[in-house]
């Protein structure tokens, strides 16, 4: 028992003193919870500009997914405001005025949101801020508020409440609607009183009710709100939103037939989050500045996230969010990000020798400095290694231009990709993610998406090739921001390459004249010759025999062209200058930190234990005993698990002791193995356990076991307990 | 027995001082963390309370720290909501469900005009019994930025508890705090509160599950019988031994009052009920000194309370 343990109190509260001590303005809150790093060797102005550099970063960063999510959103809110815009649209004629319709109906919208339901918040928020822009009364409601039918109605008229007094100069007053009753014939009797007032306008402006997660409420509570709302559809329009993460079988399980009949329902959908992923890598990760960019397991690892779970963005923001925190965080050099941002010029912090020292240990640094010993000399290259401060004023700011126009460049050659993939069949087309994918994670011969797309070129009618390269010298010359010079191996000038390729292509027969052969040279190959591998490869010709073998050549020196332009865009981002500190890598760091798995962590630490616990005592005769009765006693790699030491901890040797057992565990026979283990235990100052320790811990043991879910007490059998795990 | 363990050896006593140290150098980083928004869970082997509470006296030097101890059997969250609300926040006014509270004080950190700019909240075994039932009120709580979020798990299959709605509220970053210390107090409530002949708080749940509501009614009306002449009864609940001083309802009464709500009609109906209650242990009855029939329910106030609150 400590402070925090009573045997009557669950909860305790502290709180800070009044007076901060010393210790407390030392404690975890100073610098926001930032460490001086490389062994507390970092500068404290180092130590600030991290911290600074990351609101710098991130602010923006999210402003824009913001801006983003917000956006897609729109596209489908939009449909459902037109929808609630036109519901209970009467007819008119001149002789009779209003015709009313001889049954009653609720206008009900279907919003199919998707599984993400982690971003159906943001995304029911904003219909129904864009349904209060429009003037109608909104009710968003959750699951979690309308457990029955009373609750529901009460957020209805909160909500209602709400947006009725949204606009008011002086809010309404604070806390929950304390209405007596909470019945809907108080919205119908508003509704009407409103109506009155404010005289047919008013009448333009609907009741929306928006069940954010149908699925989440309970049937009977729906299905009477909705036969309960049906009497008062005269008195007030209401329109009901219903919101599924499934599909519209949900409905027509959970509500009666009766209650569907009452429902004019009308289905949109609002599955937009791909939308808005491709969006997102779009922009922050291919057209971002060089201040953070992913590594292609990092990459995958946000992809993942949000592929193989469910489509969330919330969840791929996280771990965006996650990653950035860890690069200003913990990576020393981090603050050469100074450099890259928007604002950025130099350095502003003197780096010390343990970062300088860091910055060269880097490979790309090193490739680097051997490309400039041929540009620059020897003596470039000396100075680099030998003085800290030429380092960080002349070489630094090189290798980040030259970052920047690879990362510029990659950009380049993903806009190309997608002209390219614009002209190519509909089979062969990616999304923005998987495109970027490739982009990191292999090389370009590697990847058959590349060759893929190079194919389709290649493959390209004559009046195809133009519009491509037309469409791609367009991209080239939009970025002028652009230095070619500095990319990797930077003599190809890809905008003069393919301005050249439009050029032939545009006049074929000029361009044959200019470099035909001498009367000596030989002949070049015709390639209007129609062999089978001339037809798979140009298919076009097959229907257009007028083609000019100048035309070919002009074809293939495009598809040359293109290919060379990609091949100069899309290089590994290994081969850019301190790709190391600016290509986020710690994948394991973001897959461990958001899909955890504590199962395996529980059975690892006690099947295991020297994963965690390095001693001496078991871990060296676990591995020499293992290794030299693996032969013998059939075990292999696994021989270790099978031994229980008496070193072990006691819930260790009870773990692996029930991992002998079936479904049903006698408990007797249980201890007798434990007390036979324990009983070895080389104690030399306390002399061999007592039975009445050995029991006592035997107990402790048992118990720890039943509080982690390995076991449970049973009534099926005497004395024994059932096994509830088998393995990790 | 506990003083048997407390003498004996501790093994790995110098690696798990080592891994003990280890954790503790990430109490800053696991504060970044809590700062830019992210709830902070820990799992793995062994007692992570001591570390947690550690992390916890050091976090309250900037802000108010609660700390909800989820393996007490008894635990009330409503009541821990009104003592966060109360003693932290300085609010009275302090009605309805869990779910309200918890909208109360989150409704509390929008508000421009606050006192109290942040604060945590620390709970020790988020899958405890008495917790899992109220994971979507606890997400209310965690999904607003100004109240920072920890907690630890211990069972293996404890992530099932959250769906993704759920999860998305509290914004979990995980943390392997595998400790290998022994659940001493998370393991010292078995049977509390209950002799050793009783069924339990989980099983009265049970046995009420497969009730008719009139029941379940006849259950409530002695159930909070209790729970009145306990709040009456000034005797401070820590010097009562569990169990000895229960409070007990005469039979007469107590038909009597299952009678007014209708709940009963006939007192054969209501004894054959009660007999079914005695036989699954649930409720016990004995003859006082002048031979009136005495029945109660062998549960202390406060189980009787979480019991009620989870039959809603």
């Amino acid at each position: 028992m400590d402070g925090f343990d009573s045997m009557t109190d669950s909860t305790f509260i502290l709180k800070p003193a009044a007076q901060p001590t010393r210790t407390a303005r030392d404690g975890l809150a100073a610098n926001g919870g930032y460490v001086r790093l490389l062994q507390g060797q970092e500068p404290a102005e180092s130590m600030a500009l991290r911290q600074r550099l990351f609101d710098e970063v991130w602010t923006p960063l999210e402003a824009r997914l913001v801006a983003i999510e917000t956006q897609v959103n729109h596209m489908g809110v939009r449909e459902v405001c037109d929808f609630v815009d036109s519901a209970y649209a009467q007819v008119e004629t001149k002789e009779k005025g209003r015709l009313a319709q001889p049954f009653t109906e609720i206008a009900a919208a279907v919003a199919f949101a998707g599984v993400n339901t982690g971003d159906h918040g943001k995304l029911f928020a904003s219909l129904r801020s864009e349904l209060r822009g429009r003037g109608h009364h909104v009710a968003l409601l959750e699951s979690q508020y309308c457990g029955s039918l009373p609750s529901m109605h009460r957020c209805v008229l909160e909500e209602v409440y709400d947006s009725i007094h949204a606009g008011d100069a002086v809010p309404h007053a604070a806390g929950r609607l304390r209405a007596g009753v909470h019945d809907l014939s108080l919205l119908g009797n508003w509704w009407a009183a409103a109506v009155a007032a404010h005289g047919e306008a008013a009448r333009q402006h609907k009741i929306v009710v928006i069940l954010q997660d149908v699925e989440g409420f309970p049937p009977t509570v729906i299905d009477d709100f909705v036969r309960i709302a049906t009497g008062y559809c005269d008195a007030a329009p209401i329109v009901v939103v219903l919101g599924l993460a499934t599909s519209y079988e949900c409905v027509q399980q959970s509500l009666t037939k009766a209650s569907i009949a009452m429902l004019n329902v009308e289905r949109f959908n609002l599955q937009r989050s791909k939308q808005c992923i491709d969006m997102a890598v779009r922009s922050l990760l291919v057209d971002g500045g060089a201040a953070l960019a992913f590594g292609a397991e990092a990459y995958k690892s946000l992809l993942d996230q949000f592929l193989l779970y469910d489509f969330s963005i919330a969840g791929f923001v996280k771990k965006l969010k996650y990653a950035a925190m860890d690069f200003f965080y913990a990576q020393p050099l981090s603050v050469l990000a100074a450099m890259a941002v928007p604002a950025g010029g130099g350095c502003p912090v003197r780096l010390c020798p343990e970062q300088t020292d860091l910055i060269r240990m880097q490979r790309s640094v090193q490739r680097f400095l051997e490309q400039q010993a041929s540009a620059e000399g020897a003596q470039y290259v000396r100075q680099a290694l030998t003085d800290d401060r030429f380092l960080q004023d002349t070489v630094l700011p090189q290798m980040m231009r030259r970052l920047a126009a690879f990362r510029q460049a990659y950009s380049v050659g993903i806009d190309m990709v997608l002209e390219i993939q614009a002209m190519a069949p509909e089979s062969t087309r990616k999304p923005m993610r998987t495109l970027h994918y490739y982009g990191l994670g292999q090389k370009f011969d590697d990847c058959a998406h590349w060759k893929a797309l190079l194919a389709a070129v290649q493959r390209a009618k004559p009046s195809e090739m133009e519009k491509l390269l037309r469409a791609l010298c367009h991209v080239v010359d939009r970025r002028t921001d652009v230095d070619w010079t500095l990319l990797p191996g930077g003599s190809t000038n890809v905008p003069q390459a393919l301005r050249d390729a439009a050029q032939l292509l545009a006049d074929p027969e000029a361009a044959a004249a200019s470099s035909s052969p001498g009367a000596d040279d030989k002949p070049p190959p015709l390639l209007r010759t129609r062999t089978r591998t001339a037809m798979e490869s140009r298919p076009f010709q097959l229907f257009d025999s007028s083609i000019s073998d100048a035309l070919l050549r002009a074809l293939e020196a495009s598809s040359a062209a293109v290919e060379a332009a990609l091949r100069a865009c899309l290089r590994p981002y290994s081969d850019a200058p301190l790709s190391e500190v600016f290509y986020y890598r710690h994948s394991h760091l973001l897959d461990t930190t958001f899909s955890a798995q504590p199962r395996a962590a529980v059975h690892i630490a006690l099947g295991k234990s020297h994963y965690y616990i390095d001693c001496d005592c078991c871990a060296e005769k676990d591995a020499a005993q293992a290794a030299s009765e693996a032969g013998d006693s059939g075990y292999g790699d696994d021989g270790e698990d099978q031994r229980i030491m008496p070193s072990m901890g006691d819930t260790s040797i009870a773990y692996r002791l029930h991992q002998e057992c079936g479904r049903m565990i006698n408990v007797y026979d249980w201890y007798s193995s434990f007390a036979s283990v324990v009983e070895g235990e080389d104690r030399k100052a306390c002399g061999a356990p007592a039975q009445n320790e050995i029991q006592a811990r035997f107990m402790r043991a048992v118990e720890e076991m039943r509080l982690l879910g390995f076991v449970k007490a049973t009534q099926r059998k005497t004395d024994h307990v059932m096994r509830l795990s088998w393995g990790a | 027995a506990r003083s048997i363990l407390a003498n004996a050896p501790v093994k790995h006593a110098e690696e798990l001082a080592l891994l003990d140290s280890l954790h503790r150098r990430q109490f800053r980083q696991w504060f970044f963390e809590l700062a830019c928004g992210f709830s902070v869970l820990f799992y793995g082997f062994g007692s992570k309370r001591r570390l947690v509470n550690s992390f916890a006296t050091q976090l309250a030097e900037s802000a108010p720290v609660a700390i909800v101890n989820g393996y007490f059997p008894a635990l009330n969250l409503k009541q821990s909501l009104e003592k966060i609300a109360a003693e932290i926040l300085g609010l009275g006014d302090t009605t309805g469900s869990a779910a309200d509270l918890a909208a109360l004080i989150r409704g509390y950190f929008e508000t421009d005009s606050r006192a109290v700019d942040a604060m945590y909240v620390v709970v020790h075994n988020i899958d405890g019994a008495c917790l899992r039932k109220h994971q979507a009120v606890l997400a209310v709580l965690a999904s607003s930025p100004r109240i920072r979020f920890v907690a630890t798990i211990d069972h293996i299959e404890a992530p099932l508890i959250w769906d993704t709605s759920t999860a998305t509220h509290f914004n979990w970053a995980w943390h392997d705090l595998t400790t290998f210390e022994p659940y001493t107090v998370e393991t010292s409530y078995e049977n509390f509160g209950t002799e050793i002949k009783d069924i339990g708080p989980r099983g009265v749940l049970h046995v009420l599950a497969s009730l008719t509501e009139n029941a379940k009614g006849i259950f409530r009306v002695l159930a909070e019988y209790q729970i009145a002449e306990a709040a009456m009864d000034d005797a401070p609940a820590a010097q009562r031994k569990p169990g000895a001083a229960t409070p007990e309802m005469p039979f007469a009464g107590y038909f009597a009052a299952c009678r007014d709500q209708f709940l009963v009609s006939s007192e054969m109906t209501f004894r054959s009920q009660l007999t079914e209650f005695r036989d699954h242990r649930v409720i016990q009855s004995r003859h006082a000194a002048d031979g009136t029939e005495l029945v109660f329910i062998p549960l202390d106030a406060a189980t009787l309370g979480t019991i009620l609150e989870s039959m809603e």
